[in-house]
């Protein structure tokens, strides 16, 4: 037997662990705080949502400051990037990065309140849905395969030439088709959720259908609409620019960026600058959201924990 | 009373232990600090002995057995300690090595069958392959080897069953299934961890007479994990308690069963009904929960829980005192100089 | 019978689900999860109800909470048919009978704090409001032996136990007359599995509780059970005494149900003979009008694949369904 070394006997003595019992070991942490560390430990997610910021930053307070991005100055027409223009001249001798961030302006209110829309329309679509199945799950859905079926961007053009150009008439037709894909994975997640133990419980409680839905489905879905939201902006960015490239954007002297990019396509030759500066616009801030939203959808992920 | 049996085995199983692990580590990594999942852990098995580890979830005896197979999740790691297969440490073997033991020398079956089968291959396809690599038989061997692998854990009709996809077969024949894909390179060890825990009682019944019989007839060695007392006792020869991460008793089964040592054993003896007995008796059960790995205590891990808690278990961690021939708890109430009063 | 008016009566209790196939499947066909299920449950005691995975026990538990709506029989609670109440009718009555879940992991809100958690029932109820709420929350949350703080916490802070606790909370602070507890113990650890089930029972002594216990470990229903039932595909196969099901089964499946449980005691377990069933539960959809159980009954004849056995008082208090009793 091996000697275990001396022991007094008054360490034999009974102990009280009454005291020991009850403490607050671990500090009191939120999903919403454990997500934002998961985000945050996310080294690219995190560039991307700076970018982002400074994008928004930039379409807010360059244009306040360089007020002109319609007057022509024939002078200092197709200038390349200088010590003046940061970015070059276009044709009509208008500053191109004064234009720039005009042009963030609207791609970027189109976007958010693209999406902002698709969130609402998607979200209560697909939540009532999911929630109700049956019979009126299917027709729901039925109706959204058969608008799926059309090519989206088909009718948003449709919409366009019906509506003629402008903001409102974007914003319009880019929200009424891009609901879809967030009802879809609205539904899917309520469909999953709705067998949890957590809604039988509350329904034992006697639980309202619009207390379980509002109060326990809809918070449990949030991660994942947050995921679809910010990976539909790149997507209403990119449509926005596509009918603005194709001439049923914004009415000029307005334009964003897909305007900017459509009306230098003429001078690509001479002057590559003026397509370059709108379309890395273009590309960069799409990968930020798509970033970002790869990162949230790690972020939130519950599995991950 | 003492109902030890000796086994005829134990003197040979003195010499040479077929897995000898001693004073293992292993830890997990997380953002909120080390989890120390298994801390100082020494076990050994002997051939054709069987092993029950017993444990609640979070004591360590998952990530005991699968720092074995070397197949921790990425933020884990074997910190410290050695696991000696056949007087080989396999903490130390190359990833190309303990492929090639895992299977052939060491199996494992899990708890969930559904999970460890690949759902868009046939069973067939998986044994023999699995086979075929192992053992290096042709296509026409392997299949052979796996109908008669089938039917060594008793499916019925092994020819049509090497046909059928995973989602095909009940819980009860896909555990099956993985324990005749875990013995078909004749494995030193089986790992068994959990096997029965997802399986209704009848079909329980069942795995344990095969697991039973298997050992009977092949003669492999058997590491059952689980956190059922009863399928301890039905099965093994020795048993290990673990708590914590740490093996707080180990045995043989009569030991463990007939005259625990320490007072979690006892707690979780305790704290099973007996459905033999008529009188109704109340349950007693272990207050509290299970310590913080991130934060273990200091001394005893099970002393915020224990009724006998002296001030020596809140100071020092109680090594293992053996209190019988192949029996050691660490508990310092089977300290020597423990006075007669305590 | 000490009243002469059970607390809940059910009879032939049915629940069937339909099975879709596809769009142009044809008539979709039934699992019968639940088949003619009759049995009653006295004020103040625990009836048990045990049976393998798919038999049904939960569907009961279910329906009899009315969180589902039988597909036949009834369900009368305290006099009062239920069978048919809306939902909006139910609400009421939803004070009276509570459920405790089995998965502590999916059956708390995560979004949720525990004090919300547990507060939901106050609202829904209007039981109370501010101050008054958060101190019967603390009551309700001491009760179960969690502390103030954990009032602020969510459900992914807490071990299992501690999660089955807030359940047990979330169930009681309506004080409720009778709850459906299923399987609150299964997805417990061992050490923690004894804290709950005597928690159930002192709750039971203190407030008078009626429980239907549904569980798959025979040892602690017998543990915690007045009478017990065994289920088998949807049916009730014996209903007895808690002592005397255990001391003498009459139905074959009962009987290797029994001889399955594993004895915590390397010499009995040794000594004791396993009844082996044969192969695995056949699936509940199209049941066959016969004996259900005759496919791994061990003393099957031919008389079993034609008539369906008659679920009879074969002793006082002791039912079993089977030919050969």
């Amino acid at each position: 037997m091996r000697s275990h070394g001396k022991i007094e006997p008054e360490l034999f003595r009974r102990a009280d662990m009454a005291e020991a019992a009850d403490r607050e070991t671990r500090p009191n942490v939120t999903y919403w705080q454990d997500v934002r560390r998961r985000l945050f430990e996310n080294k690219t997610a995190l560039a991307a949502l700076f970018a982002i910021v400074l994008i928004v930053l930039c379409a807010v307070v360059i244009p306040m400051v360089k007020p002109d991005y319609y007057s022509n100055h024939f002078e200092v027409s197709n200038q390349w990037p200088n010590a003046s223009y940061w970015f070059g001249t276009d044709n009509l001798g208008r500053d191109i990065f004064t234009r720039i961030w005009f042009g963030a302006r609207y791609s970027l209110i189109i976007a958010f309140a693209a999406s902002f829309i698709n969130l609402v329309i998607g979200t209560l679509y697909g939540g009532i849905s999911g929630y109700a199945g049956g019979i009126l799950d299917s027709v729901m859905m039925r109706l959204v395969d058969i608008i799926y079926s059309i090519p989206m961007t088909l009718y948003v053009i449709l919409f366009m030439v019906f509506l003629g150009p402008g903001l409102h008439s974007i914003i319009f037709a880019l929200s009424v088709s891009y609901w879809l894909p967030m009802a879809r994975i609205v539904r899917g997640e309520i469909l999953q959720l709705k067998q949890q133990e957590f809604i039988m419980a509350s329904r034992a409680l006697g639980a309202s259908d619009s207390r379980i839905l509002f109060r326990h489905l809809m918070p449990n879905c949030l991660g994942q609409i947050i995921v679809t939201m910010t990976l539909s902006i790149p997507w209403a960015i990119f449509t926005e620019a596509f009918l603005s490239f194709i001439g049923l954007g914004i009415p000029v002297p307005r334009a964003s960026w897909g305007t900017l990019a459509s009306e230098s396509i003429s001078y690509m030759r001479i002057a590559p600058y003026q397509l370059i500066f709108p379309a890395s616009a273009i590309c960069l801030t799409m990968l930020a959201f798509n970033v970002l939203g790869d990162g949230l959808r790690d972020a939130l992920d519950p599995k991950m924990r | 009373m003492n109902m030890r049996k000796v086994p005829e085995h134990e003197e040979d199983a003195r010499k040479i232990q077929l897995l000898e692990i001693s004073h293992l580590k292993t830890s997990f990594f997380t953002h909120l600090g080390e989890v120390k999942a298994v801390d100082d852990v020494s076990i050994s098995l002997g051939e054709s002995e069987t092993l029950g580890i017993v444990g609640e979830s979070g004591s360590g005896k998952s990530v005991t057995m699968l720092s074995v197979m070397r197949l921790l999740a990425d933020n884990g790691r074997i910190v410290s300690g050695g696991i000696h297969f056949r007087g080989k440490d396999l903490a130390k073997l190359s990833e190309g090595e303990m492929e090639h033991l895992r299977g052939k020398q060491i199996g494992m079956i899990f708890q969930d069958p559904m999970t460890s089968l690949n759902p868009v291959f046939t069973i067939g396809n998986q044994l023999t392959e699995m086979i075929a690599r192992h053992l290096g038989l042709g296509k026409k061997d392997a299949r052979d080897r796996a109908v008669e692998m089938l039917s060594t854990v008793m499916i019925p009709s092994p020819a049509q069953r090497m046909r059928q996809f995973p989602y095909e077969l009940s819980g009860g024949m896909r555990q099956r299934v993985m324990t005749a894909m875990a013995l078909c390179c004749h494995p030193d060890i089986l790992i068994a961890d959990e096997p029965t825990t997802a399986l209704d009682v009848t079909i329980q019944a069942q795995i344990i007479d095969l697991l039973k019989d298997l050992k009977s007839r092949i003669g492999t060695s058997v590491i059952l994990i689980t956190h059922d007392l009863g399928v301890v006792a039905g099965l093994c020869d020795k048993v290990c308690v673990m708590y914590a991460g740490q093996v707080v008793e180990s045995g043989s089964s009569a030991d463990i069963f007939y005259t625990p040592r320490h007072p979690y054993t006892k707690g979780l003896l305790k704290s099973v009904p007996n459905p033999k007995k008529i009188m109704k008796e109340r349950l007693v059960p272990i207050r509290g929960t299970p310590p913080d790995l991130l934060k273990p205590p200091l001394g005893c891990a099970f002393a915020p829980r224990c009724d006998h808690t002296m001030k020596i278990c809140i100071l020092r961690r109680p090594p293992l005192f053996e209190v019988g021939e192949g029996h050691g708890a660490s508990c310092f109430l089977n300290h020597p100089d423990l006075p007669a009063s305590a | 019978m000490c009243t002469p008016m059970p607390l809940l009566d059910v009879r032939n209790l049915k629940k069937y689900f339909p099975l879709k196939r596809g769009l142009f499947g044809g008539p979709a066909s039934l699992v019968k999860a639940v088949d003619d299920v009759s049995l009653s449950i006295e004020k103040g005691e625990t009836l048990g109800l045990v049976g393998e995975s798919g038999c049904g026990k939960t569907t009961v538990g279910r329906t009899i909470a009315r969180l589902y709506d039988p597909s036949g029989g009834t369900i009368r609670y305290d006099g009062t048919d239920i069978t048919h109440m809306t939902q909006r009718e139910l609400v009421p009555l939803r004070r009276k009978i509570q459920m405790i879940f089995q998965d502590p992991f999916s059956s708390l809100d995560p979004r949720m704090t525990t004090g919300d958690i547990v507060g939901e029932a106050i609202d829904i109820h209007g039981l109370a409001k501010g101050r008054e709420r958060a101190e019967r929350i603390r009551a309700v949350l001491a009760s179960v032996g969690l502390s103030d703080w954990h009032a602020n916490r969510y459900p992914h802070e807490f071990s299992g136990g501690q999660r089955q606790r807030i359940g047990i909370a979330r169930a009681l602070v309506v004080e409720p007359s009778f709850i459906v507890c299923d399987e609150p113990i299964s997805a417990l650890d061992v050490s923690i599995q004894a804290q709950i089930v005597n928690m159930l029972e002192d709750f039971q002594e203190k407030f008078g509780l009626t429980y239907l216990f549904i569980a798959h470990d025979l040892s602690m229903v017998k543990h915690i059970s007045t009478r017990i039932g065994v289920m088998y595909l949807g049916s009730l196969v014996e209903l007895a005494g808690s002592d005397e099901l255990y001391g003498n089964p009459l139905h074959p499946y009962t009987q290797s149900l029994l001889s399955a449980i594993p004895i915590p005691d390397p010499i009995e377990a040794a000594a004791s003979r396993r009844i082996m069933l044969e192969g695995e539960v056949p699936s509940p959809i199209d049941t066959p009008p016969w004996c259900k159980f005759v496919s791994r009954c061990p003393q099957a004849r031919s008389i079993c694949g034609e008539n369906p056995p008659e679920f009879r008082e074969v002793a006082s208090g002791h039912f079993a369904a089977c030919h050969f009793i």
